[in-house]
């Protein structure tokens, strides 16, 4: 058990910290199935995040310990003392909190690109941090108000908006696509957790905040605060629709935070007491010497956590905008567009290139050849055709047949160039009668009417026959699934089949290629092939 | 016998009416366009049509549909798709109704007049020809699990069941194979045994038996 008497104050801490973990472990399930969920391609670097990780363990270690201190100081003395456990909690909470939203930021995230991933913590430090200064702000000498009222009201707004726009989210099946999504997500959650603690604080009327004790500045110290949500509502609305500037914000607020915590612990004792108290001039509590100095020195690990964390952003996010503002650098978003047409491009011509070869070679070899046998034959016949008959019809025969072969090599060749079915009937005609024509039992869902983009059809249809090619050729399979929706602006493709697993798009060229060929649409493939299957191939291509 | 030819390419129509009444057909009409056959089928009413699958105006199935839409106004109306392609979901289209008087071939069976001159007979006739390509397509696809049930044929079983799927008669079974009529009935009982299909003595219907048997969907691919 705890080895000292504990204030009463720090239970109730406990247990807030105790439901903002719930919180946190709700919002880190959600999103781990949120994640599974999603097909994701491109794997971020492991090492994203590790320094935002760091610095918020900081965080929570020197909140932790300060919470702790609190105590033990407490346990000791006896009276004389102004400061009041609830004075403090807000330092050892918000920090555990947003350890917490760290977690949440950089674990269940990680394909989230870097620099949207790390924005949700540093949002969360942000926010807590503000919070941290505003209630020290309101410690200014003054009479009491009620500011516990406000803060937990627009706690409470806070809070109910955030559980607004999740739940509207998932009644519209999250429908809306695009790269702010997961910044809105985890910055949603990320900030959950900061908006709980004020509002049960407030309503469970802790004392967390508290009141003013001089009428002059309460004013000052409410209107401070409500600006602080502001500010503070006006980051997380512009985390939808301008991340990179909320990003931008959230970096420079942490080099702010950062920098002032590690100023605090440079020069010690006299600020902590700034700090802690909010103003010199109030009255002086009877601070116990070594625990000022534990939170002095605390404080500077945590500020300097938290700045090489700002510091480690900037070149991520200032400092490449600021560079694109001043007109020396290109949109980011612009720059990876082009990179990626330009090598789609090249791999559509290329590969364009290489079927007319494979064709003119198919006829060179197969067809002109037997054209030019055919021809000799009949030019020989029509010279023995008065003479010798028989021997003439003999050479026509074998010209006649060999035109038959020629037929048929050409079926073929069309056949792999643009299939009748699909010329004549499209798309979902065309995957019915692959499906007909497979050696295997396959069920075939097709939601799709009407007729795409010539180009864009040849390229699903020989992407399914492909990824049906290998269900039969590879997987020992005893059934194909081949599913084809169409909603709107995405053709979705999903081909299945219940054997051994193991595909692999690196262990040859057929699934390699046709992802190279749906790129050319902006298209998307995705493997899961576990050992021992089923195997799952999708296909997703935004069409009109 | 009165017939309608429908095919796009010149040479080819004319090569076919050529060959047609040298046979001692009578052409009723020989049109370039799906409309036109369209029209030419519900006037003339003929005894049979030739119809190529891809004509104008589109270029894709339209001989097809407009023959299909003629059968639907004169049922049992005969008809012979030609193509440059055999594809199963057309066959399957053209055998919907079951009941006959239907055939797909590719175009260039129209080389060896004698088999063409039959199978026009026999569609003429109500019967069914289906091209030996189709065939051979569904009976590799259906033979080649273990425990099909196509599997347990003998292998002259199989090459009686694939002239009886291209729709041949007896007779035709037995000159092509250079065995007895009796030899084949007795086979085809044997087939029909081992596939669990009911047995039947009318031709036709024994031709549309085996092909609905060939394009089911195999059950599964674990059960027999
Ligand atoms: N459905 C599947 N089940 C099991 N293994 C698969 C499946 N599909 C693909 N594979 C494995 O993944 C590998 C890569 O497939 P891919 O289509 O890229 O190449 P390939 O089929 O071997 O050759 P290619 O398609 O170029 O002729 C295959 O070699 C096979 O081992
Ligand atoms: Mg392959």
């Amino acid at each position: 058990m705890w080895p000292f008497p504990v204030h009463r104050g720090t239970w109730l801490l406990g247990a807030i910290v105790a439901l903002t973990a719930v919180c946190a472990v709700l919002a880190f399930s959600a999103e781990r199935v949120h994640h599974r969920r999603a097909v994701q391609k491109r794997r971020t670097p492991w090492w994203i995040g590790w320094p935002v990780l760091a610095g918020l363990a900081g965080a929570a270690a020197y909140g932790s310990v300060s919470v702790l201190l609190v105590a033990v100081h407490q346990s000791g003395a006896s009276s004389g003392y102004v400061l009041d456990v609830p004075d403090l909690p807000p330092d050892g909470v918000l920090p555990t909190a947003l350890l917490l939203a760290g977690l949440l930021g950089t674990v269940p995230l990680p394909p989230v690109p870097a620099h949207r991933r790390w924005v949700l913590p540093a949002v969360a430090v942000v926010t807590a941090d503000l919070l941290i200064w505003l209630n020290w702000a309101t410690h200014v000498p003054t009479r009491p108000v009620p500011v516990d009222l406000v803060q937990g009201g627009a706690g409470a707004a806070l809070l109910a908006a955030v559980a607004g726009s999740v739940l509207g989210r998932v009644a519209t099946g999250g429908q809306a696509r695009g790269g702010a999504t997961e910044v809105v997500r985890g910055a949603r959650w990320a900030l959950l957790l900061p908006a709980v603690v004020v509002m049960v604080g407030a309503h469970l009327d802790l004392g967390l905040w508290t009141p003013p004790l001089h009428n002059r500045t309460a004013v000052v110290a409410t209107a401070a605060y409500l600006v602080g949500l502001v500010v503070l509502a006006a980051i997380v609305a512009g985390l939808a629709r301008w991340p990179r500037v909320a990003a931008d914000l959230a970096a420079l607020g942490l080099v702010g935070v950062g920098a002032y915590d590690v100023a605090q612990g440079g020069f010690g004792q006299s600020l902590v007491l700034v700090r802690t108290l909010g103003s010199p001039r109030g009255p002086t509590p009877s601070f116990p010497i070594d625990m000022a100095h534990h939170m002095a020195v605390l404080g500077g690990i945590y500020g300097t956590l938290l700045l090489a964390m700002g510091l480690w952003l900037l070149p991520l996010t200032v400092l490449p905008d600021a560079r694109r503002l001043l007109g020396r650098a290109p949109d980011p978003a612009l720059t990876r567009r082009v990179r990626v047409l330009t090598e789609t491009r090249a791999e559509a011509v290329s590969s364009a290139a290489a079927e007319l070869r494979r064709i003119e070679c198919d006829l060179h070899d197969g067809a002109q050849g037997r054209l030019v046998a055919i021809g000799m034959n009949l030019r020989a016949a029509e010279e023995l055709i008065l003479e010798r008959p028989h021997e003439a019809a003999t050479l026509v025969t074998e010209a006649r047949v060999a035109s038959a072969a020629v037929l048929e090599e050409l079926r073929a060749l069309v056949r792999g160039i643009y299939p009748p079915v699909l010329a004549d009937r499209g798309l979902a005609e065309a995957v019915r009668a692959l499906a007909l024509d497979l050696p295997l039992p396959c069920d075939v869902d097709i939601e799709l009417t009407g007729r795409l983009d010539a180009p864009l059809e040849s390229a699903c249809y020989f992407a399914v026959a492909e990824v049906a090619t290998n269900a039969v050729r590879h997987a020992s399979a005893h059934r194909l699934g081949i599913r084809l929706a169409r909603t709107p602006g995405l053709l979705r493709i999903e081909v299945t089949d219940d054997g051994v697993g193991g595909a692999d798009p690196a262990g040859g060229s057929g699934l390699a290629g046709v992802e190279r060929r749906l790129a050319a649409f902006d298209g998307v493939l995705a493997v899961s092939s576990p050992p021992g299957g089923p195997t799952i191939v999708v296909m997703e291509v935004p069409c009109a | 016998m009165r017939v309608v030819v429908a095919e796009d390419l010149f040479l080819l129509r004319e090569g076919l009416v050529r060959l047609l009444k040298a046979r001692g057909f009578e052409i009723a009409a020989a049109t370039d366009s799906a409309p036109g056959l369209l029209g030419a089928l519900l006037e003339f009413r003929p005894d049979l049509a030739i119809v190529d699958i891809r004509l104008p105006p589109t270029h894709t199935d339209d001989g097809l549909r407009a023959a299909l839409t003629a059968r639907e106004r004169l049922p049992g109306l005969p008809i012979l798709l030609l193509s440059q392609y055999v594809e199963r979901i057309y066959a399957e289209e053209l055998l919907a109704d079951r009941a006959g008087g239907v055939g797909y071939l590719l175009k260039d069976r129209v080389f060896s007049d004698d088999q063409f001159v039959d199978a026009i007979r026999t569609v003429a006739a109500g019967g069914t020809v289906m091209d030996p390509s189709v065939v051979t397509k569904l009976l590799d696809r259906r033979g080649r699990d273990a425990r099909e049930p196509l599997a347990r044929l003998t292998e002259r079983e199989r090459q009686v069941l694939e002239l009886m799927a291209e729709g041949r008669s007896n007779s035709a079974v037995a000159h092509r194979l250079f065995i007895s009529e009796k030899a084949v009935s007795k086979h085809s009982t044997s087939i029909f045994a081992k596939l669990g299909l009911a047995p039947s003595d009318d031709d036709n219907r024994r031709v549309l038996a085996v092909l609905a048997y060939l394009m089911s969907v195999p059950r599964d691919g674990r059960a027999g």
